[in-house]
């Protein structure tokens, strides 16, 4: 019987007949001086029931309560359903069995065994519901009264329990419980899988024998609920495992995510990472090296722990740019991606302090993470000494004359713009300086002796003229000098420069 | 000047242009006067005397 149908019916009698009133709510009959206090209180307990109740007679429904007009959403209007056939809010799969229950119901006050039922509201909805079916008399007449109580939120609770039950059956960790003293109480399938052992072989055994290795979930916590160890299988191979400890009731659930194959990749990829040409090195929000490959050590001589803020000798090196100034710390790469997230890329020269010895790196900064505002930051450079030395090189052989060492042409007018775009106040005095008769020199006594004389030339202007003047090979017997702040006699101290010696 | 052992007798033509702060020609064009200028000073073609040294 219903706990709620039962309790309604203590203290009356419900053989009694029932009447409606106009206004559709529940009055007993007038036999008795006593009743209709009875009634009342009877009515009031009905209306305001959480349980939906109704009364149906010959097919049709003749009363519900507030709560039954709620539960079939029809609570605004109950002419939607006063008077409706019952089955229109049954469900066509759960009439034969409501029709089998009231079937039973052979007396007065006869009340079936709580059964369920899918209810459909006016809007179409279904409902899981508990019915409970008691016969009665409404208007003189036999009816039968049904208490119906949502199973919705219960259903939900069953079908997550299941749920529950079905992924520790079919997820790929292992999930193991303890009790209190470390005897394993379940083991399921992918403990089985993992570990090789059989529920049955392990299930009362210490969790310790199960797992192949000491096991102390209540250190795990203690720990911070999550390790990574080793442990043994059945064949006596090793299982590197993530084991995660939860306390529940008076034991403990231990979660085991078999890492064999995550580590393996993690091995692989540090071996990658060791083995590259190129520098790489992960530092922390707070600006520590948390690792740094073999080429990261040998070229910056640093190492895992070391802090990259602070005072500018803790580092071992010193950062300049490429015009060899030291680098404002703003302007490193590193703290640029730390300020604003993006990946930066730059070349920057370090001066090792082991041996004061260059390197000029082609280095690049990213995020390890972009979405975590407290990412480590990568920094990868390559070794490009001989590279930036060769282009260096090459800058220098493309305005300078090979002979000399002098600047060329190009370059000369280039120093020349630079010199006239300058503000200055007093002239600029150009001379243009070209050998007398060098074809000659050079027919009689061969080009050895033409370059020499070149080379010669080039060093007595270079003497003769102060180190703000510019002084430049632009042809084959070709000079000019580029004096600021000249006085007018320069031409004649290089005239007596060149023929005195 | 002494080169590889010998007694060189070398001469330069010198032309000299001097660039007020207002002056507006470019370097190209300064270089050309220049050059121009060396020209006008320079003596007429004539033998380079040279002799060796031993």
């Amino acid at each position: 019987m219903h706990p709620a149908s039962r309790d309604r019916h203590q203290g009356h009698d419900p053989r009694r007949p029932e009447a409606s009133s106009a206004d559709g709510s529940l009055v007993f009959g007038e036999e008795t001086a006593a009743w209709p206090d009875l009634a009342d209180r009877y009515r009031m307990l009905i209306e305001h029931t959480p349980d939906a109740i109704c009364v149906h007679q010959f097919g049709r429904i003749v009363y519900m309560n507030p709560a039954g007009l709620r539960y079939l959403e029809a609570d605004g209007d109950p002419n939607r359903v006063i008077g409706h056939v019952i089955t229109e809010f049954i469900h066509a799969d759960s009439i034969a069995s409501m029709l089998s229950r009231i079937a039973d119901l052979d007396c007065q006050g006869a009340v079936s065994e709580p059964s369920e039922a899918t209810v459909i509201t006016v809007t179409g909805a279904h409902i899981p519901a508990e019915a409970v079916s008691v016969r009665t008399t409404w208007s003189g007449q036999s009816a039968f009264q049904v208490i119906l109580r949502d199973l919705t939120e219960h259903k939900a609770a069953q079908k997550a329990l299941l749920g529950q039950a079905a992924l520790i059956n079919h997820v790929s960790d292992a999930i193991v419980s303890v009790c209190r003293d470390g005897l394993v109480t379940s083991w399921n399938p992918a403990a089985e899988q993992v570990y090789g052992h059989s529920s049955t072989a392990v299930i009362g055994r210490e969790l310790s024998a199960a797992f192949g290795v000491p096991c102390y979930p209540a250190a795990i916590i203690a720990a911070g609920g999550r390790i990574r160890d080793t442990h043994v299988k059945t064949d006596g191979s090793p299982l590197a495992v993530t084991v995660s400890a939860a306390q529940m009731g008076d034991g403990f659930v231990l979660v085991c995510a078999d890492q064999t194959a995550i580590r393996r990749a993690e091995e692989h990829f540090t071996a990658v990472v060791e083995s590259l040409d190129e520098g790489v090195v992960v530092l922390d929000h707070t600006g520590h090296i948390t690792s740094a490959n073999r080429a990261a050590k040998s070229i910056l001589d640093v190492h895992a722990g070391l802090s990259t803020r602070g005072r500018a000798w803790t580092l071992p090196f010193r950062v300049f740019d490429t015009d060899e100034h030291p680098v404002d710390p703003d302007n490193h790469p590193v703290v640029s991606t730390r300020r604003t997230g993006l990946p930066s890329t730059a070349v920057i020269g370090i001066e090792r302090r082991r041996d004061n010895r260059r390197f000029w790196l082609s280095l690049t900064a990213t995020l390890l993470d972009p979405d975590d505002e407290n990412s480590s930051i990568v920094a990868a450079f390559s070794d490009i000494t001989s590279q930036h030395l060769e282009g260096k090189a090459l800058v220098h052989a493309a305005t300078h004359d090979h002979l000399t060492g002098l600047p060329n042409r190009t370059c000369v007018l280039e120093r020349l713009d630079d010199e006239l775009a300058r503000p200055r106040s007093g002239p600029v005095t150009v001379l243009f300086i070209d050998l007398d008769n060098f074809k000659a020199i050079n027919d009689s006594h061969g080009h050895a002796v033409g370059d020499a004389v070149l080379e010669s030339v080039a060093d007595r202007l270079t003497e003769a003229l102060t180190t703000e003047s510019i002084v430049g090979r632009i042809g084959g017997d070709e000079f000019v000098a580029v004096i600021p702040n000249g006085n007018g006699t320069e031409a004649d101290e290089v005239r007596i420069e060149l023929s005195c010696r | 000047m002494t080169v590889s052992d010998r007694t060189l007798r070398v001469a330069a033509s010198i032309g000299q242009v001097i660039v007020s702060p207002r002056d507006t020609r470019s370097a190209q064009d300064i270089l050309n006067d220049a050059d121009l200028e060396m020209y006008q000073s320079k003596p007429p073609p004539k033998q380079l005397s040279a002799q060796r040294q031993r």
